[in-house]
């Protein structure tokens, strides 16, 4: 194709897209519009509770105009969707990975494919699948929880959720393979092929991904801080609704640093001064990244741990162990992510004082994980009984997966075990057990629970989700243990090929992924089949219509 | 009400505990062992009777430069009980070198020269790999140390 | 809007975006330049080398055996197979790039800036003969590649892993005989049974003792 083609197809290609994207917003516009009228017409205070009632209110099913509308719970609903998406698509990223590593050299796919998927599978899980999914709960469920009096941002809402939709689209396009760290004299290497080759497209993107969750998040705490019901004390909201409020906070004031740090290093593919350039050094770049890469765990996790208590106090139909406890160790995990970022460069030269003090504080995160299980299995404790459903199940293989990566990352925080995991497997397997466990497994729990609601009274086929369950917990134990255990004696992580010694832990590794993906594949199949049904039942869930009438949940004793 | 205390108490003991003896245990060892930590080479001394090897990390090989002025690529060449200074840089990116059975890694960064020492006890061939991803053939980035007696 | 086909748009939405990102992302070119199209060739020869960090070593039966980096002379419209011999280990593979069209002052350009500066005539327009995964770090073990020489002309070739150390010039002379290369010592016709002509390019390894003595510890 000549350059003269080239720009031809280009110029038509985006005059198509603009015409579509402005089609979509006049039809947005004008339906917002026209809700606006009718809610002032009828006496609601703004559109956006207006839409919630005609839509969500009475029986009504998920349909496309939750691309239209921009009331809360349709852009609650357009995260969930759409981060669900995105796990399928990088959990395939990931499966295709595995697979290709049954021989210990590259056989199935190319290395520079390999590095474009690891890239890809790294940053849509965790900015698409585990934000997303974050994002999408808190808009989807808090309009309930707190009785929302005002939802009038809905166009902010809007223009963060497309913004970081977009964003990952074009980091998918970019083919970035400079992975998610996107360390700057890699990421600066214009590949004249293959993988890399858009690296600035994938800092472009990254940079969209950021605006519209900084955006959304403002939204979020507005909601949460100003609009919530005036009968819900701060001290009354769900353990959730805390969590968000942790989560967006930790998100707002982390991610500036790197915010910055990817305007310079776009600064640097054209003129090599902030972090390649003779007097500076690539590990400045690094320590903005981690100062972001360390919270955005923490924010992949503290959201699903909200919504753990919630699950677990009404499906134990008992109030949480302790209410204090449970907001307190999320708040602490909240500051304590912010001084613990330093762990992940205890290796590269940083001084005697970087690794003491990084270590020692990384130990600190024990205590409020700690508090966290203890409450978690307190709740459950007291229970008088408790309904082992599908997603309660999904919930309880969480805390026994956190509680292993936990424990796995307590050995890390040792500078002693450090030096012989850090950049292993054993790093890997950490936080796989945690976002498998907790990160996916709450999500799936949760939309089992809500999927009445979304399909409009039909029910999930309880075998296929127990089958769902099992295969996903199974899998995941087999991968990560596999992997620890690799990791240990050495077995490097973002590989393509491997020392032959480390054949048999990457086998049964790959065993455990390819099982994982056969039960996401039982999952896609569930909600095929089980939505395909006549409707059997109400379209309400037990998460948002029982928060009403039963106070089930925080106030304490 | 009490019995719940307890468990609370109970289980706050305990974390703190164990808490407290992975903090000091780990205390120990960074302090005790300051040489076997990456530094940076304008920062730490060389200990006594420590040889220097000079690690040059490039896409996709490590080289070793030893003080007689021979080179070896992808093949670090040692004696048991000898200690040893690495001076890591790299040419290009972030590259990372780890010694899994000596339990050493340090970075090697454009420009910024680490140092970390070691003493192989046991003579064999062990492995050593890049484990920071470096680009398209990081996975071979990886070679063996021969320990002689 | 018909409400019980939610599941199924929402599958339907997934496998698409899967296949598309799928097909998007396999089919990014991974070589360029000189791969060869077919291999019609008027004659074949072998090529025996022995993968080494060290270098490429010569293990055709020639004068001086031990050499490294072999500088080799083909006729055109020649099949070579390469039989790589794994040595050290190490991962290794067999990459070539096209440099130009034969003459003697780009001959002597590449002879003599590549020990200095190997990276620069690594060139981006290789192919690879033999990967990693076909020179298995079994020591001992014989991979076979081939590559049709259609265009004449001046090569290297290269362990991309170890670029620093093993590359050698491959020239292809336009018509049915080699070119003999005068700055190199006669070819050794001694046990050559296949007719290759290959020359010694030996002066840039022997400053460099890439095996010290594991005895005497490096001090």
């Amino acid at each position: 194709m000549s350059t003269f083609t080239l720009l031809i197809t280009a110029s038509v290609v985006t005059s198509l897209a603009a015409i579509l994207v402005f089609l979509l917003y006049y039809l947005a516009a004008s339906k917002n519009e026209a809700a606006e009228i009718k809610a002032r017409d009828e006496g609601y205070p703004e559109r956006g509770a207006y839409i919630r009632e005609q839509m969500y209110g009475k029986p009504h099913p998920l349909n496309w105009s939750i691309f239209i509308y921009d009331d809360a719970k349709s852009i609650g609903l357009r995260y969930i969707f759409t981060s669900l998406m995105f796990l399928f698509l990088a959990g395939a990223f990931g499966v295709l990975m595995r697979v290709s590593l049954t021989d210990p050299n590259p056989t199935i796919i190319n290395p520079i494919i390999y590095n474009i998927f690891l890239t890809q599978h790294a940053v849509l899980m965790i900015y698409m699948f585990a934000i997303g999914s974050a994002f999408g709960s808190a808009y989807y469920l808090l309009p309930s929880y707190l009785r929302l009096k005002r939802d009038n941002m809905g166009h902010f809402s809007s223009i963060g959720y497309w913004l970081w939709f977009l964003g990952g689209s074009l980091f998918l396009v970019s083919k970035s393979s400079a992975r998610w760290y996107l360390y700057p004299p890699l990421s600066l290497q214009l590949q004249p092929f293959g993988g890399g080759a858009y690296d600035w497209l994938a800092i472009i993107a990254m940079e969209m991904i950021f605006i519209g969750i900084t955006l959304t998040s403002v939204v979020v705490l507005k909601i949460i801080f100003i609009d919530r019901s005036d009968d819900i004390p701060l001290a009354e909201m769900p353990v959730f609704a805390w969590s968000v409020v942790f989560t967006l906070i930790m998100l707002i004031s982390a991610d500036p640093p790197l915010m910055i740090g990817l305007g310079m290093l776009f600064y640097d593919l054209f003129n090599p001064i902030f972090f390649t350039g003779s007097t500076s050094n690539p590990l400045t770049f690094a320590i903005l990244f981690w100062f972001w890469g360390h919270p955005i765990v923490y924010i992949a996790i503290l959201p699903f741990f909200g919504l753990m208590y919630d699950i677990i106090s009404r499906f134990t139909e008992t109030p949480v162990y302790s209410y204090f406890s449970a907001v307190f160790s999320l708040g602490l995990l909240m500051i304590l992510s912010e001084v613990v970022w330093g762990h992940h460069l205890l290796n590269s030269g940083l001084g005697i004082d970087w690794v003491l003090f990084f270590t020692t504080t990384s130990f600190l995160v024990v205590i409020p994980s700690a508090l966290t299980v203890f409450n978690m299995i307190g709740t459950m404790w007291n229970a008088k009984k408790i309904r082992l459903t599908t997603p309660m199940l999904f919930v309880i293989n969480g805390i026994f997966d956190f509680i292993l990566g936990g424990v796995s990352g307590v050995m890390l925080a040792n500078q002693s075990v450090n030096e012989i995991a850090h950049g292993t497997y054993f790093v890997t397997g950490h936080f796989h057990f945690v976002f498998v466990g907790v990160t996916l497994g709450v999500t799936v729990a949760v939309f089992y629970l809500l999927f009445p609601t979304f399909s409009n009274g039909r029910i999930y086929d309880e075998r296929l989700a127990k089958w769902h369950l099992y295969i996903t917990a199974v899998g995941s134990f087999l991968m990560s243990m596999s992997w620890e255990i690799g990791g240990f004696i050495g077995m490097p992580r973002a590989v393509a090929g491997y020392f032959a010694q480390f054949q048999v832990y990457q086998d049964s590794a790959i065993l455990g992924g390819v099982i994982i993906g056969i039960g996401q594949l039982v999952f896609l199949y569930n909600i095929t089949k089980s939505w395909s049904r006549e409707p059997t039942t109400d379209p309400l869930n037990i998460l948002e219509h029982r928060t009403e009438t039963n106070q089930i949940i925080g106030g304490g004793e | 009400m009490s019995a719940k205390s307890t468990h609370e108490y109970l289980w706050l003991i305990g974390v703190l505990l164990v808490l407290l003896g992975a903090a000091v245990l780990n205390f120990n060892y960074v302090l005790g062992h300051q040489a076997n930590i990456a530094q940076p080479e304008n920062n730490g001394a060389v200990p006594a009777n420590s040889t220097i090897i000079n690690v040059t990390g490039y896409q996709w090989a490590w080289s070793f430069t030893y003080q007689n002025g021979t080179t070896s690529t992808d093949y670090l060449y040692v004696t048991a009980g000898h200690n040893y200074t690495l001076q890591v840089v790299s040419k290009d990116v972030i590259h990372d070198l780890l010694i899994p059975s000596l339990g050493l890694q340090v970075y090697a960064v454009p420009g910024h020269p680490n140092q970390v020492s070691f003493e192989p006890t046991k003579a064999g061939k062990y492995i050593f790999e890049c484990v920071e991803y470096c680009g398209k053939d990081h996975y071979l980035m990886r070679g063996y140390m021969e320990v002689s007696a | 809007m018909n409400s019980n086909k939610g599941g199924i748009t929402f599958a339907a939405i997934v496998i698409v975006v899967i296949a598309l990102s799928f097909s998007y992302i396999l089919t990014t070119p991974v070589t360029t330049g000189v791969a060869p199209t077919d291999f019609s060739h008027t004659s074949v020869q072998y090529v025996d080398l022995g993968a080494n960090a060290a270098g490429w070593k010569n293990l055709n039966n020639f004068e001086n055996a031990s050499a490294v980096n072999p500088t080799l002379s083909f006729a055109l419209n020649t099949l070579v197979y390469f039989n790589v011999t794994e040595e050290d280990g190490a991962p290794h593979n067999l990459y070539i790039s096209y440099d130009g069209a034969y003459s003697s002052s780009l001959f002597s350009k590449i002879n003599s800036s590549i020990t200095s500066n190997p990276a620069k005539w690594e060139g981006t327009t290789n192919y690879g003969i033999l990967s990693t995964s076909q020179i298995t770090q079994t020591i001992g073990h014989v991979a076979q590649g081939k590559y049709p020489f259609h265009t004449a002309g001046i090569y290297t070739y290269w362990c991309t892993i170890h670029f620093e150390a093993m590359y050698g010039i491959i020239v292809v002379s336009t018509n049915s005989t080699p070119i003999q290369l005068a700055i190199h010592s006669p070819v050794a016709n001694g046990g050559s049974d296949n007719g290759m002509t290959a020359q010694m390019q030996g002066s840039n390894s022997e400053n460099v003792d890439l095996y010290p003595n594991s005895n005497d510890p490096v001090e």
